[in-house]
């Protein structure tokens, strides 16, 4: 039986690269996102290019109150050999004093991702193999006053990936943080530099090979690594009088 | 997350004009009622695929554009019709590289298959088979329109002829064209048999493609620097679908395979030189001697006969920074070969040299009033826009050509002047009157539309 991967967030562009680069080699995909028409097109294009075997799954991370359900209903075909959670969205301007959006930014980024993962745990144990992936930002390394709400969700995320990989750890099961920077979709559309965009099929190839070598913490692309060790290193005193955005 | 509107610089394929325009992406058709919304805001819209149509269709100056470069889905295959359902902005290439394994390819493709089919609908493009096969509207099953009201309109030949007409050629004037169903023919394999025949003058190379040849394509390159008794000499290409026992034998175990090509990108534009016409002159009598006249065919990829510019990822970069003007016309059968001459005696008389002129002979025409393709022949010709002396000879060509009952298509042309359009296509009030029905705001203009007064004053 072909190897199965769960893609949470196949609708956005990274999310539906990946999947098409699993689709591509043979692997039977679980595709999880909000929009069900939006899903269906995404599955209907897998399947006639792949012909790979796709199962749809809604699930708007947006209500953690269903997450759990949604993480157990990726079980009905079998424990999944790899789970990537790529599902993200930026805050509203004037975030910062809206309770709902941070409650709404701090569920998709990160409370739902928990939620989710939580049923999967116990299964993805003993299996060959078996990886768990989640799609950070470099915005978690450090709050910058411009997007902080979503930083400090993805921060959340980076932690949490953190000690699930030391529980998951003794069973076999590697968990990737993936700082992803700027990549072009609808989220930066218009607002990165292009220069330091790259696009969603680099970005899913990057963290394919990733998964695949077990990493641990990796940057997407790599010179991020770089760019957010020397804005880490400011210290706090000089970063907050900087007129970064 | 609400889509943005982000200002670009936007030019056409032929790299003139460029201007700046407020971008739209939606990334999923759910999305595109919501960024026609944002794009209105900028006062107008259009949709633009991916940027192949050579002059200002897929422009709105300082107006909203909708990009649906992003909806690149696959939705539906009936492998026993060879019904193919897919997102507007699919290109061509994807089509071709999923139909081909399965036995079947596009009825009707242009030469390049960087296009989208929903930019190949909206131009109702035609390839070299238009005298058997029509232009593609014409192959083209259903299609879902959003129009103004924010209304999604399945269109039908025979349930909407209105709007499918309208929006067939109607250079996403009616709205955005958000999926395609086109109907694919068969074929036996990724092979194409090809027999090039040399022609000495214009006389031979109208006399050649009047004559009932049986492969479906054909094409003939002319030479365009060939002055006086050599003027209009060609090489005709005709081509058909190889059978698999026309295939050499490690070909034959695999019929539908594409012999994988890297295309290069030329990382700079060549200095101007390199286009001059002395180079021109050399590179096509090299070209033409290349040929023998033999009718013993030839079995070659798909690939580089009907897109052998595709060799070369970004070839409107030869031009360098003034672009080029692609110039095609068609013409009615009686008028066509005497105009042809006059517009090649005046290019060459000035040493506008080509790499690239073909003529290919065209069938009837559709029922759509903006659809290019009519009874007659058409020739197109790239030239470089080096200086502003071309701009004159071109605009008395269109006066000849209008006069003569011929036409400039609309999806490769920057520079038309209004006054003629209607004398070229005498459907268009006709044509812009039903646009006002679905759209009496007039939301949905361009650039091109503008300039040519499409929808009227």
């Amino acid at each position: 039986m072909a190897s199965r991967a769960v893609i949470v967030g196949a609708t956005s562009a990274v999310g539906e690269a990946l999947a098409a680069s699993y689709a591509r080699d043979g692997w039977a995909l679980t595709v999880v996102a909000r929009d069900p028409a939006a899903l269906a097109s995404v599955a209907s294009n897998l399947r006639l290019r792949y012909g790979c075997d796709v199962l749809e799954l809604h699930f708007d991370a947006g209500d953690p109150a269903t997450a759990e359900a949604a993480g157990r209903a990726c079980l009905a075909a079998g424990a999944p050999d790899v789970v990537i959670y790529a599902v993200g969205c930026n805050a509203a301007d004037g975030a910062v004093e809206d309770p709902t959006e941070i409650a709404l930014v701090h569920s998709v980024n990160f409370g739902s991702a928990a939620a989710f993962t939580a049923p999967l745990l116990r299964h993805l144990g003993g299996r060959r193999d078996a990886a768990l992936a989640f799609i950070s930002s470099v915005a978690g390394d450090r709050g910058r006053k411009a997007n902080f709400i979503y930083g400090s969700a993805k921060a959340a995320l980076n932690a949490y990936a953190q000690g699930l990989r030391a529980l998951l750890h003794p069973a076999g099961v590697s968990v990737t943080t993936v700082k992803l920077g700027y990549v072009d979709s609808r989220m930066s559309f218009g607002l990165a530099p292009l220069a330091l965009t790259i696009s969603a099929e680099r970005a899913a190839r990057c963290i394919r090979t990733a998964v695949e070598r077990r990493r641990e913490v990796v940057y997407v692309p790599g010179f991020w690594r770089a760019i957010m060790t020397v804005i880490r290193a400011i210290p706090e005193g000089i970063f907050k009088r900087l007129p970064l955005p | 997350m609400p889509l943005r509107a982000v200002e670009m610089g936007l030019s056409g394929w032929a790299g003139r004009p460029r201007e700046r325009s407020w971008v739209v992406r939606p990334e999923h058709r759910t999305e595109v009622a919501e960024a026609l919304r944002v794009a209105m805001a900028r006062g107008s819209a259009v949709a633009r695929g991916r940027g192949t149509a050579y002059g200002d269709v897929a422009m709105n100056r300082h107006g909203g554009v909708v990009a649906t470069d992003r909806l690149r889905r696959l939705l539906a295959f009936q492998s026993d019709t060879g019904l193919l359902t897919c997102e507007a902005g699919v290109p061509l290439r994807d089509v071709v590289e999923f139909a081909l394994p399965r036995g079947f390819f596009p009825a009707v493709t242009p030469g390049t298959w960087k296009a989208t089919v929903g930019g190949c609908l909206a131009c109702d493009v035609h390839g070299k088979n238009h005298h058997v096969a029509g232009s593609f509207a014409q192959h083209v099953t259903e299609f879902r329109l959003l129009t103004a009201s924010g209304d999604v309109v399945v269109c039908t030949q025979e349930g909407t002829p209105e709007l499918f007409w309208a929006t067939a050629g109607g250079l996403g004037l009616t709205g955005v064209i958000l999926d395609v169903t086109l109907r694919l023919r068969r074929v036996a394999t990724s092979a194409v048999r090809v027999r090039y025949r040399k022609l000495a003058d214009l006389d031979a190379t109208f006399a050649a493609l009047e004559e009932d040849e049986p492969e479906p394509y054909s094409v003939a390159w002319l030479d365009v620097l060939a002055r006086g008794k050599k003027l209009g000499r060609s090489v005709l290409m005709l081509g058909d679908h190889a059978a698999p026992g026309e295939l050499p034998p490690p070909w034959r175990s695999a019929p539908f395979a594409l012999p994988p090509t890297r295309a290069i990108r030329l990382p700079f534009a060549p200095p101007p030189g390199v286009l001059s016409a002395p180079a021109v002159r050399l590179f096509n009598a090299f070209f033409y001697r290349r040929f023998s006249s033999r009718d013993e065919p030839v079995v070659q990829g798909l690939r580089p006969y009907f897109y052998p510019l595709e060799a070369i990822d970004n070839f409107n970069r030869l031009y360098g920074k003034p672009g080029f003007v692609e110039y095609q016309v068609a013409l009615p059968r009686a008028a066509a070969r005497d105009v042809f001459r006059t517009i090649l005696e005046r290019l060459s008389a000035r040493g506008y040299g080509s790499f690239l002129a073909v003529v290919k002979r065209l069938g009837a025409g559709n029922q759509a009033p903006l659809s290019f393709p009519s009874d007659g022949y058409t020739v197109a010709i790239d030239i470089p826009a080096r200086d502003e002396r071309l701009f004159p000879i071109l605009s008395s060509l269109d006066e000849l050509v209008a006069m003569q009952g011929g036409r400039v298509y609309l999806a490769k042309d920057a520079r038309l002047d209004a006054r003629l359009v209607d004398a070229m296509y005498p459907g268009r009030a006709e044509w812009a009157a039903l646009l006002d029905r679905f759209d009496p705001e007039r939301c949905f203009t361009s650039s091109l539309s503008r300039r040519l007064a499409l929808r009227g004053h």
